[in-house]
């Protein structure tokens, strides 16, 4: 087959556009998005290797242990690490791009547990292994108890 | 530090998600060409197995019993019997009809496999599996298995 007949050649295609609401419980992570509202970050702790885990989890990865206690991990916590995506993306919740200007950051709170979030500092250059940082909370009215409520984590001098 | 704040309730969350989805897809060389029929020629086509000459309808690029490619096009009258159907009777988005209305799967004469369409122009509570049945097809048609509008009972 020649160019021009692939070309002239008909694939018939069709969209499906769609919006599927779903409804699901967050179970026995409620207590975190609860605290979320409210402007407070709870982890899980293990009672073997005291370990916490954002997000929480009922069993310990390690311990295989069923994790009972909710301890407070602060407003504070220090820089692991913090990376740049140099490419646009879309956040599939709401569509809406996603600034690629803003680094990621993880963070270590003052309560042992370890969480990601947006950085309001966008040079990355300073940005510093170790620094502390401080959560941003959205309004407390527009709090959905979703990660997002924590808008970002600023530097504070020290 | 966690000591003096007040207790965090756990009462359960719902979590409100809505997925947005926007699929293009491709009905392939061998899709098209059985939508084509459809629209162009009020034809329903489909492809016959060299390996156990079933008779594929809708049709498909291979053979799923033997995976042989599947070259030749078998008309076919469109008439068939019904081998299967449900009534639906309840309302979701995205429902292509208003409910009550019922799918059937039509073996079409000279087919070997099913293909699933509405049923029209019968009594819901009068549907019998082994009924005879011929396409209905649109005035406007623009390449969709929605060209054939259901499958009526034929006498």
């Amino acid at each position: 087959m020649s160019t021009d007949q692939k070309q002239e050649q008909e694939f018939i295609q069709f969209r499906y556009p769609r919006q599927v609401p779903y409804q699901h419980s967050l179970g026995y992570q409620s207590k975190f998005a609860n605290g979320l509202k409210q402007g407070r970050i709870l982890a899980t702790k293990c009672p073997v290797c005291g370990r916490c885990t954002i997000p929480p989890r009922i069993v310990c990865p390690f311990h295989h242990v069923k994790q009972t206690e909710w301890v407070d991990q602060g407003q504070r916590g220090r820089l692991v690490s913090a990376f740049k995506i140099n490419f646009p993306m879309f956040d599939p919740r709401t569509r809406e791009l996603q600034s690629w200007e803003t680094p990621l950051v993880a963070v270590e709170l003052e309560g042992g547990a370890s969480m990601d979030g947006w950085c309001s500092e966008l040079d990355t250059s300073k940005l510093k292994t170790g620094m502390l940082l401080e959560a941003v909370w959205r309004p407390e009215e527009e709090r959905q108890g979703r990660g997002d409520d924590i808008l970002h984590w600023k530097p504070v001098e020290e | 530090m966690s000591h003096h704040l007040p207790e965090i309730s756990d009462e359960p969350v719902i979590a409100e998600v809505i997925a947005h989805t926007n699929f293009l897809v491709s009905t392939g060389a061998t899709g098209t060409r059985f939508l084509k029929e459809i629209r162009d020629n009020k034809k329903i086509m489909g492809l016959k197995c060299p390996g156990c000459s079933k008779v594929h309808v809708p049709p498909r690029l291979h053979c799923p019993t033997c995976f042989v490619k599947m070259t030749e096009w078998v008309e076919l009258s469109g008439k068939g019997s019904l081998t299967s159907y449900t009534v639906v009777r309840y309302q979701e988005p995205y429902m292509p009809k208003e409910p009550p209305y019922a799918y059937g799967v039509i073996q079409m004469d000279g087919a070997d496999t099913g293909l699933a369409h509405f049923l029209g122009e019968v009594d819901l509570d009068k549907i019998k599996i082994g009924m005879r049945l011929e396409p209905v097809f649109k005035e406007e048609r623009e390449g969709s298995i929605l060209d054939i509008d259901y499958f009526k009972p034929s006498s």
